[in-house]
């Protein structure tokens, strides 16, 4: 194991409190905590993959995140901006995992709080279209229903 | 000691036992309740102080063992009799047969992705989802949609010898566990979550009481890998010294004092049938 930052000593303690609260707390299914997270790229700053459209009786938007400039030695997969989903305002937090790749070497792939066990590929040559499919995806599952503001907690699966 | 059958081959007594002692649980409202299991994997999915304790590393199985282990106890409290049964995808296949069925889990969501309209769990009076990242009150599932692993698939993951390998998580290749776990080909747990869908393929999947079956067959099927290449310590990898991840020897949290190590060998506690 390795040493506690204390970043990640925050982090836990955080985590800590969460699970202590339990259902009378924290995470109870309030829908108000993580709307009108709006989020504007600067003009002209765009990644021509980012969208807004309706899609289902939901207003579903993605941003993708650029890379920027890491501390040195930092891989640059550490150094990319996550990529961002609100579906009608509502955060959707989206995390890497490093996958197998098909034909051998190493793939990232990208979970949610909603699918959590079925990474899509966003950033590879053929699936340019990723982050827009998380979000219909996403938008299937919900149905009639709403995001809540645990959804938009940005959580890190390590590396 | 419990014996943990299949869901399949539970009497009707059995499925109501279970059913009830779920229900209690779910009602208590201090301590380590039905809820408090939901919020614990919702934590710990993600990492935890910079380590991955339950997800997308080696301790995967274990760290399940042991919560599989607490959950049963805790449903003992209200039925001693009562073992966690396992629901082998590879012989049950369909949304309604077991155990999908109207006296047990019950059935697929309605209109193929909405509220289970069928079973003990269906709507939010009988069973109120509180901790979520969507904001459905009712159990949802979308059963069906893609595929469970096959019978084949699952002989090919048990005939790997290596428990796990570097980089000990979602990407490593040339061992059992992510196999298992499913980030790599042929993928026997994620698959499953996916297929019920619904709330079972969200951050939240215990909230789906169908959760501790999948789970309960994932670790028969480690059992079962453990019997053929052995229960030992040395079956366990990483040994020692491995940053970000549970060692041999390391606590998981959130337990202080349960390792690896001490799960390995769950003969003495309970058996499948």
């Amino acid at each position: 194991m390795s040493h506690l930052s204390r970043r990640d000593a925050l982090r836990y303690g955080a985590a800590a409190a969460a699970v202590a609260t339990g259902v009378a707390g924290a995470r109870a299914l309030s829908i108000s905590g993580s709307s009108g997270q709006a989020l504007a790229a600067p003009a002209g700053n765009r990644d021509p993959r980012d969208f807004e459209l309706q899609y289902h009786g939901k207003r579903i938007r993605g941003v993708h995140g650029g890379t920027v400039a890491g501390p040195a030695g930092v891989a640059s997969r550490q150094r990319r901006k996550p990529h961002e989903v609100f579906i009608d305002g509502r955060k959707l937090a989206v995390m890497e995992i490093e996958l197998p790749a098909a034909g051998g070497g190493l793939t990232i792939g990208y979970i949610s709080a909603i699918n959590h066990y079925e990474p899509v590929l966003i950033d590879a040559e053929r699936n340019k279209g990723g982050l827009l499919k998380l979000a219909k995806r996403a938008v299937d599952v919900l149905g009639d229903t709403e995001l809540t503001a645990v959804a938009g907690e940005h959580h890190d699966h390590g590396r | 000691m419990g014996v943990r059958k299949n869901a399949r081959d539970l009497t009707s007594t059995e499925k109501a036992a279970f059913v009830a002692a779920v229900k209690r649980l779910k009602a208590q409202t201090t301590g380590r309740n039905y809820d408090w299991f939901v919020t614990t994997h919702m934590t710990y999915f993600a990492t935890v102080s910079g380590v991955r304790y339950a997800h997308q590393s080696p301790s995967f199985l274990p760290w399940h063992r042991q919560y599989l282990i607490e959950f049963e106890r805790a449903l003992q409290v209200y039925d001693p009799a009562v073992s966690i049964p396992y629901w082998d995808w590879t012989v049950d296949r369909t949304t309604s047969g077991a155990p999908f069925t109207a006296d047990f889990m019950g059935g697929n969501g309605s209109g193929g992705n909405g509220p289970v309209a069928t079973g003990p769990f269906a709507g939010a009076t009988n069973w109120r989802i509180n901790v979520s990242p969507s904001s459905s009150t009712s159990l949802r599932r979308a059963m069906g949609s893609s595929s469970l692993p096959t019978a084949a698939q699952v002989d090919s993951v048990l005939g790997i010898s290596t428990y796990d390998a570097a980089p000990w998580n979602s990407s490593s290749t040339s061992g059992m566990r992510n196999r298992m776990e499913g980030w790599q080909t042929p993928n026997l747990h994620n698959r499953a979550h996916v297929w019920v869908g619904g709330h079972m393929g969200q951050q939240d999947s215990p909230n789906d009481p169908v959760f501790w079956l999948h789970h309960c067959n994932i670790d028969r099927l480690w059992s079962l890998w453990q019997t053929r290449w052995g229960f030992d310590t040395g079956r366990y990898l990483p040994a020692a010294g491995t940053s970000g991840v549970v060692d041999l020897n390391d606590a998981m949290q959130p337990w202080s004092d349960v390792t690896p190590a001490a799960v390995l060998d769950h003969r003495a506690g309970y058996t499948y049938a």
